[in-house]
């Protein structure tokens, strides 16, 4: 927490071990969000410059990973519903075109790739819940749909998975 | 499935010079913004029969923010087309070294304004990068409002 302090004070320095002790967990997070390394990568410097730019607003009474946890979650779904936007689709509209193909079963093996290759709306609630532990209303709150979509969207990703 | 995955990396060199350059900017912006106090200094204990119509002090945040908010791309160039303007229109009114620090407020704010929309480009999506370009258009209008004002 000393180094939490030190960087609300503004020492830059003291940034860069907060960044390498929490930066593994943030990139899977952000790599299973996306299902692309590089924009995870873009993803995760702009979680970590947020989290430079917002660190006074956290209070120490919550784990400093669970507020960067949040965040990084926060920032990589407001980035996707920009760009959805921008795009002029619908965010987390998984049509039955926009499904991916099929997990072909050796791939199942490896559960991390199968989950990479899900459709991005079905991916990010299964993320969210099987593997990071949100609830059903969390997600909901975080993507600003039902928790009946969410929990659509979790029972299409899990039968595609066979989980 | 194991939480941790490294990246393919090391993001750590990009993400100490983004937020870098937002302390220059933002620094940039302050000083534009001691810069413009400043000016407003010069004018009203140069010029003591002028007094301005409204007091500096009534000119708030949030009233400089409804300008701001209104404010846009093709906004941006009026607003320096007006200021330059005034500027011009009062050059032999204003002391050599009021002008020079409102000439030099502007430049750095400018630069500032420059920089981000660059940034902008890349990162559509950045809040602060928004609210760091909008901190730059206020002190822009700000600095307008304060010579308009003063006179």
């Amino acid at each position: 927490m000393a180094l939490v302090r030190r960087v609300q004070r503004g020492d830059l320095d003291a940034f860069e071990p907060l960044y390498r002790r929490h930066v593994g967990r943030t990139y899977g997070l952000c790599l299973r969000l996306t299902g692309d390394a590089q924009v995870a990568s873009e993803r995760v410097q702009d979680v970590f410059v947020r989290a430079w730019e917002r660190i006074r607003s956290f209070r120490e009474e919550s784990a400093f990973a669970t507020w960067l946890h949040r965040l990084a979650v926060n920032v990589v779904l407001h980035e996707m519903r920009s760009t959805r936007r921008r795009e002029a689709r619908i965010m987390l509209d998984d049509t039955a075109t926009a499904f991916a193909p099929e997990v072909r079963i050796d791939e199942r093996i490896d559960l991390d790739a199968a989950v990479l290759r899900l459709p991005p709306g079905a991916r990010v609630v299964f993320v969210l819940h099987d593997i990071e532990g949100y609830s059903h209303d969390e997600i909901a709150n975080f993507l600003g749909n039902a928790p009946g979509t969410v929990r659509a969207q979790l029972w299409k990703a899990r039968q595609m998975l066979a989980v | 499935m194991k939480h941790d995955i490294d990246p393919p990396y090391d993001l750590w060199p990009g993400i100490r010079s983004r937020i870098q350059s937002r302390r220059r900017w933002r620094r940039g912006i302050a000083i534009a913004g001691l810069a413009t106090a400043a000016t407003v200094a010069f004018v009203v204990v140069g010029r003591p029969s002028r007094v301005p119509s409204v007091p500096i002090t009534q000119i708030t945040p949030s009233a400089v923010r409804v300008i701001v908010d209104s404010a846009d791309a093709s906004n941006d160039a009026r607003v320096e087309q007006e200021l330059l303007e005034e500027l011009e229109l009062r050059r032999g009114e204003l002391r050599p070294e009021t002008e020079a620090a409102v000439r030099a407020s502007l430049q750095t704010i400018d630069s500032a304004i420059v920089e981000i929309r660059t940034e902008m480009v890349r990162r559509p999506n950045d809040p602060a990068l928004a609210q760091l370009l909008a901190e730059a258009y206020a002190h822009k209008v700000d600095l307008m409002k304060l010579l308009a004002n003063a006179s």
